[in-house]
């Protein structure tokens, strides 16, 4: 049933030697800022074609393991994120490098992403065919509320300023617009311009409104870019993992969150770690504290981020269906192999593939840890000591090449630096990144289900019924609205809770 | 000293600023959303328009009925610098098909590190900044170029 034959197959020193090669190459590679983990699998995928199909498969899930957790490293040191899956990262993990714990961050990084990448591969193991039907279940409409649910985070990353947030989703989604329209491939907002037709990459968005405000702002001042406390040691485990043992919670629902976020076709890793972002903060006791270098922010972000890999195989390896972008490769490059996907892959004649790819993805994740704190404590460093006059450029050439290799296109750069100058200037009068890059990861995933679910509705006469019917869609709709409210809800209660202690003081005196 | 604290905003001056021009730039979508003809095409931009807008409309309401919560900031630091940052980047991207990617990048470093220089220049430093710029672009270039096969630009005047 589980396969256990198989563990012997994935431990071989050839297949151990595939694993490390793959984590390390896959952290590299995410850790570069434009460099996702589709392209790292993507680039290497000519390399697997000569393996057997097992060894193929297993060297393309170390590289996706490894590159999504390198892509914390840029997130959390230059608060760019080095994949898409690591935005929700910058918003804890760069305020803790500023302080002078970005070594911590880096330790809790790594431990949130093995704890999330464990739970993934043990979904897959345990529980591939029953969940990859809960994919099935989500239509046009259910996209939408969960692209709208991802954007209730505006809330939690908007304290204080919420107008101002919802303001910058708006023109996030606007930007997402730029372009042909998914549907009828009608072209919106191009001016005419040949360069706009393919809109603007999330990826270059990311990098540019992330990036570039900071480089800006670190070429203009003397100060060194990260504050060092004490003795610069790299990394700090103990620490790290007494925080995560004090969040084991919040790491489970990070990581459950992140595996079945996987699960749906095209959701990925950048959706996974906002949702368990914003859930992280509603059940923490100190909410105020997220934004600001919260450690659980990092480990629900990092875990659900890594949990997606093995959430993502299930709909691939079980219907087809791939379930993040990377999940598109490899499941192209296992056609290529003349494997075909099914249920049946789990069966006795599929089996030795598929086992020996999900325990040799359980080493791979495991692997993860002393490779990530190693590579990682040389990151910090590196960042921490190079000199300003060195590392500004580095950054900037990194930004400008990462950029250019999306879609070799040196329009996509200009539009980065445009997006770039664009948010330091908003960040001056008060309008942060953050929500402007919300709506233009979402936008997309939204616009594709309302109008879908709209002619859908349309069809059946009853558009807007459309939008509110059916026990999953009334579920996902109950979450937001509970996820927008709740903050509200325990200001008042705990509001409230004080005014019946203040009244009820005197009398106890 | 007082030039190390943000510049106090109780108003929301810049907020209100940015609201109205977040107006305008629905102003000007709506009205480049009027020749296209598709239903489908037209519907998420229109309700995303209306949503910017009428947020916009409630910011400024907001801070002219005085109950504005700015944490907009002053910028502190060079100008300079920060222009010849971003000169350094326009001009290695725009350059780039013209003398190609190694040129143009290995230009674009030397400008960006002379603007980010704080340190004092040594003969050490003058001989070592450099080098590591093009020990970064050369790897760069080999990883992209020959490991990746991105057909980064060899440039219009040399080809």
């Amino acid at each position: 049933m589980l396969g256990l034959e198989y563990v012997v197959d994935a431990v071989t020193p050839f297949r151990l030697m595939l694993s490390l090669a793959g984590v390390v190459a896959g952290t590299v590679l995410g850790a570069i800022p434009g460099l996702t983990a589709t392209m790292a699998i993507a680039v290497l995928v000519p390399l697997t074609f000569s393996m057997d199909p097992a060894s193929a498969l297993l060297l393309m899930g170390a590289i996706y393991t490894g590159a999504i957790y390198g892509g914390a490293y840029a997130a959390i040191l230059l608060n760019t994120p080095g994949t898409p899956s690591a935005i929700a990262t910058t918003f804890d993990g760069y305020p803790m490098a500023k302080r002078g714990d970005g070594d911590l961050a880096v330790t809790l990084a790594c431990l949130a992403s093995v704890v999330g990448g464990l739970v993934g591969a043990a979904a897959l193991l345990l529980l591939a065919p029953p969940l990859a039907h809960v994919a099935l279940a989500f239509g046009p409409v259910q996209y939408f509320w969960l692209a709208i649910f991802g954007l209730t985070l505006i809330s939690a990353i908007s304290e204080g300023q919420l107008i101002k947030g919802l303001i910058g989703a708006s023109f996030g989604l606007l930007l997402s617009c730029v372009g042909v329209a998914p549907i009828s491939g009608a072209p919106r907002f191009t001016f005419d311009s040949a360069t706009l037709l393919g809109g603007i990459n999330v990826v270059s968005g990311l990098i540019g409104l992330y990036c570039i405000p900071v480089l800006i702002d670190l070429v203009a001042r003397p100060e060194r870019h990260l504050e060092v406390t004490g003795e610069s040691r790299g990394f700090r485990l103990r620490e790290a993992f007494g925080l995560c043992c004090t969040g084991k919670f919040n790491l489970l629902r990070s990581s459950v969150l992140g595996t079945l976020t996987g699960i749906l076709p095209g959701a990925g890793g950048s959706i996974a770690s906002l949702v368990s972002y914003s859930e992280a903060r509603r059940a923490s006791r100190h909410p105020e504290r997220f934004g600001k270098g919260e450690p659980n922010g990092i480990q629900a972000t990092e875990s659900a981020n890594n949990a997606t890999v093995g959430g993502g195989m299930i709909p691939t390896l079980v219907l087809g269906i791939p379930g993040t972008p990377p999940d598109a490769v490899i499941l192209g490059a296992l056609l290529v192999q003349g494997i075909h996907t099914g249920p049946e892959l789990f069966s006795s004649a599929g089996g030795a593939i598929v086992y020996t790819f999900i325990y040799g993805l359980f080493i791979a994740t495991l692997l993860m840890l002393p490779i990530g704190l190693l590579i990682g404590r040389y990151a910090f460093r590196s960042i921490v000591g190079f000199p300003k006059a060195v590392l500004v450029p580095v950054v900037a050439f990194m930004t400008i090449i990462g950029t250019y290799a999306i879609r070799n296109s040196v329009a996509d750069v200009v539009i980065m630096i445009g997006l770039g100058i664009m948010g330091w200037g908003l960040d001056r009068l008060g309008f942060k990144p953050s929500p402007i890059v919300l709506g233009l990861i979402l936008g997309p995933i939204a616009e594709q289900g309302f109008v879908q679910g709209w002619m859908i509705g349309s069809a059946t006469g009853h558009p807007v019924v459309a939008f509110f019917s059916g026990p999953l869609t009334i579920g996902i709709i109950a979450l937001t609205l509970f996820s927008l409210l709740y903050p509200l809800l325990i200001k008042r209660l705990r509001k409230a809770r004080k005014g019946t202690g203040d009244e009820s003081k005197p009398s106890h005196l | 000293m007082k030039a190390n604290h943000p510049t106090s905003d109780r108003n929301d001056i810049r907020g209100t600023l940015g609201a109205l021009m977040f107006i305008g730039v629905g102003a000007i979508a709506w009205w480049s959303m009027l020749g296209v003809g598709s239903a489908s095409a037209v519907i998420f931009p229109h309700v995303v328009i209306l949503l910017m807008t009428g947020f916009s409309a409630l910011l400024v309401v907001r801070n002219l009925l005085g109950h504005a919560a700015s944490e907009a900031r002053a910028p502190r630091g060079s100008v300079p610098r920060r222009l010849g940052l971003l000169a350094g980047m326009f001009v290695a991207a725009l350059a780039m098909p013209h003398i190609g990617f190694v040129t143009s990048a290995l230009g674009a470093y030397l400008i960006i590190m002379a603007v980010a220089m704080y340190e004092r220049w040594t003969p050490l430093r003058l001989a070592v900044y450099p080098l590591s710029g093009l020990a970064v672009v050369l790897l760069f270039y080999y990883l992209f170029d020959i490991v990746f096969k991105v057909p980064l630009p060899a440039g219009s005047l040399f080809g």
